[in-house]
C-alpha cells in the first residue's frame, strides 16, 4: 500500500510541476489555442457548402484542430524537459516508466481538454451547430477524444524526444495513430449533429473508449522501453 | 562492498571509441580525479557511472549490482552535471522539493530548508531559478544532486565558474562527502586542485585511463577546510 501511495504522490508532484512550469511559462498553451483557432476559422471560411452536407464535414474540421492545436502542448511536454537536462535527471530519479507516462498523460490530457473548451465555443459559433444544447452528449465526446488523442501523443512525444530531428516529429508520426481516433469522433459528431443520440452515436463513443484504453494501456507497458533508448 | 565499479567499459560514437577498457573502482570515502584535455571522454565517463549512458562493452556495477539494479541503484548516485537539471521556471525551493518528493525523502520541507541554508540560497529561494546568477544555480544544483544523500557523488567540473568563495564551499562539500565514507569521482581542467582533493588522479588519454603520478602529498591539504555543518554530516557527527 505504501508503494501505491509513493508512485501516486510521484505522479501528482509531476503532474504539478508541469502545470507550473506551463503556467508561469506561458509557453504551449497560447500558441495552441492560436493555432487551433486559426486552423478552425481557415477550414470553415474556405468551406462553402449547403447546410447538409457541410454538418457531415463539420465535425471532421473540429478534430483536425484540435489535434493540430494539441501537437503542441504534448511536443512540449518533452521538449522543455530538454532545458538544462532536466530528462536526464528524471531518468535518475526512482521513478516508474509507468508513473512518468501517466503523469505525462496528465498534462497533455488537460491541455486538450483546455482547448477543446475554447474551440467548441468557437466552432458552434462559426458554424452554428447545436452542440451546446446537447452538452453532457458533446462533453463525454470531447473527454474521450482527448484521452485518446493524449494517449497516443504521450508515448509519440517520448519516442520523437529521444530521436536527434525532433522538430514538428511529433505530428508525423502521431497522425496514423491519431487517424481512428479523429474519424470516429468525425462520424460521433456527424451522428450528434443529426440528432442521433442512441445506438449508432453509443458506438461511436464505445469505439473511443477502446482506442483510449489500447493507447493507454500500450503506452505504460511501452514507456520504459522508450525510455531505456 | 565497493561503491563504485567500471569493469573494460567501453564507448563508441558513431564507430569512434571514446572510451576503450576503462577498469576503475572507487572505494568508500575515497575520492578520484578525472583530467584530460577536452573532448577525451570525462563527461562520458561520469555519465556512464551515473547510468545515464549506454555503454558499448564493458559494465558498470554499483555495490555490486548491475544495470539491472536501475531502480535501486539511482537512489545511491548523486550526479551534479554541466547541466544542472533545474527547473527555470520553478524557484529553488520548488527545485529541491520536487526532487525530494521523487525520491520519497522523509520530512522533505525540513530537508530542503536544511540544504537551501546551507548553500547560502535563503534569500533567493522563491525567485525563479532562471534569474539566479550562475555560482548561485551552481550551488542550487550541488544541493540538489547530494540531497538524497547519495552514496556515490559524481561532479563534473564543478570549479568551473565559480569565485573564490564558491570554490572552498564546493571543496568543503567534497571534504565532507568523504568523511562520511561517499565514493566522490570528479573532473577538472585543474591539476593543482585534483592533487590536493583527490586520492587518486586519473587521467583520460586516447580512451584509456591511467593513474597520475603526483609529485604532491594528495589529499592532505584538504583538511585545510573545517567542516561545517553539512545536513548530510548531521546524522554522522550524532
Amino acid at each position: 500500500m505504501n508503494a501505491v501511495y509513493f508512485h501516486l504522490g510521484q505522479w501528482w508532484f509531476l503532474v504539478r510541476k508541469d502545470l507550473q512550469r506551463e503556467y508561469r511559462s506561458r509557453a504551449a498553451w497560447p500558441s495552441m489555442a492560436l493555432l487551433g483557432l486559426l486552423m478552425l476559422m481557415a477550414i470553415e471560411m474556405q468551406l462553402d457548402l449547403p447546410a447538409a452536407l457541410s454538418r457531415q464535414v463539420a465535425g471532421g474540421m473540429l478534430w483536425l484542430a484540435i489535434f493540430f492545436g494539441g501537437a503542441v502542448p504534448i511536443e512540449r511536454s518533452f521538449s522543455s524537459e530538454q532545458a538544462d537536462g532536466c530528462w536526464d535527471a528524471l531518468r535518475m530519479y526512482p521513478v516508474e516508466g509507468a508513473t512518468l507516462y501517466l503523469a505525462k498523460f496528465a498534462f497533455n490530457f488537460i491541455s486538450l481538454a483546455i482547448l477543446s473548451c475554447v474551440l467548441l465555443p468557437m466552432y458552434v459559433v462559426l458554424t452554428d451547430a447545436p452542440l451546446l444544447k446537447q452538452w453532457p452528449a458533446t462533453s463525454l465526446l470531447a473527454m474521450l477524444t482527448c484521452a485518446s488523442l493524449a494517449a497516443a501523443g504521450t508515448l509519440v512525444g517520448a519516442i520523437a524526444n529521444s530521436l536527434r530531428s525532433r522538430g514538428n516529429l511529433v505530428v508525423l508520426l502521431l497522425l496514423p495513430l491519431a487517424l481512428p481516433v479523429l474519424l470516429g469522433a468525425s462520424d460521433a459528431t456527424a451522428s450528434l449533429l443529426r440528432g442521433d443520440t442512441g445506438d449508432m452515436f453509443g458506438r461511436w463513443l464505445q469505439l473511443l473508449a477502446a482506442f483510449s484504453l489500447i493507447n493507454l494501456t500500450a503506452g505504460v507497458l511501452l514507456f520504459d522501453f522508450v525510455l531505456e533508448r | 562492498m565497493i561503491p563504485l565499479e567500471a569493469r573494460q567499459l567501453g564507448v563508441a560514437y558513431n564507430q569512434r571509441l571514446v572510451l576503450r577498457s576503462v577498469d576503475l573502482q572507487i572505494g568508500p570515502g575515497e575520492a578520484v580525479a578525472l583530467i584530460g584535455t577536452n573532448g577525451v571522454g570525462k563527461t562520458t565517463l561520469l555519465h556512464c557511472l551515473a547510468g545515464l549512458q549506454p555503454c558499448t562493452a564493458g559494465e558498470v556495477r554499483w555495490f555490486g549490482e548491475s544495470s539491472l539494479g536501475q531502480a535501486n541503484a539511482n537512489r545511491s548516485v548523486g550526479l551534479i552535471a554541466h547541466q544542472r537539471f533545474l527547473y527555470p521556471e520553478l524557484t529553488p525551493r520548488e527545485n529541491l522539493l520536487f526532487a525530494a518528493r521523487m525520491y520519497g525523502l522523509a520530512s522533505p520541507q525540513k530537508k530542503v530548508a536544511t540544504s537551501l541554508r546551507y548553500a547560502g540560497l535563503d534569500e533567493w529561494q522563491h525567485q525563479p531559478t532562471a534569474t539566479l546568477s550562475h555560482g548561485l544555480r551552481q550551488r542550487l544544483a550541488v544541493s540538489r544532486g547530494l540531497l538524497h544523500a547519495p552514496r556515490i557523488a559524481l561532479f563534473d567540473e564543478p570549479f568551473s565558474g565559480l569565485d573564490e568563495n564558491s570554490r572552498q564551499w564546493m571543496s568543503q562539500i567534497l571534504h565532507e562527502l568523504r568523511s562520511r565514507e561517499t565514493a566522490v569521482c570528479f573532473t577538472t581542467h585543474d591539476q593543482n586542485r585534483a592533487d590536493s582533493l583527490a586520492d587518486r588522479v586519473l587521467e583520460i588519454v586516447a580512451g584509456r585511463l591511467s593513474e597520475r603520478e603526483s609529485g604532491q602529498s594528495g589529499p592532505s591539504s584538504m583538511h585545510a577546510f573545517r567542516p561545517g555543518l553539512h545536513p548530510h554530516n548531521e546524522r554522522a557527527a550524532a
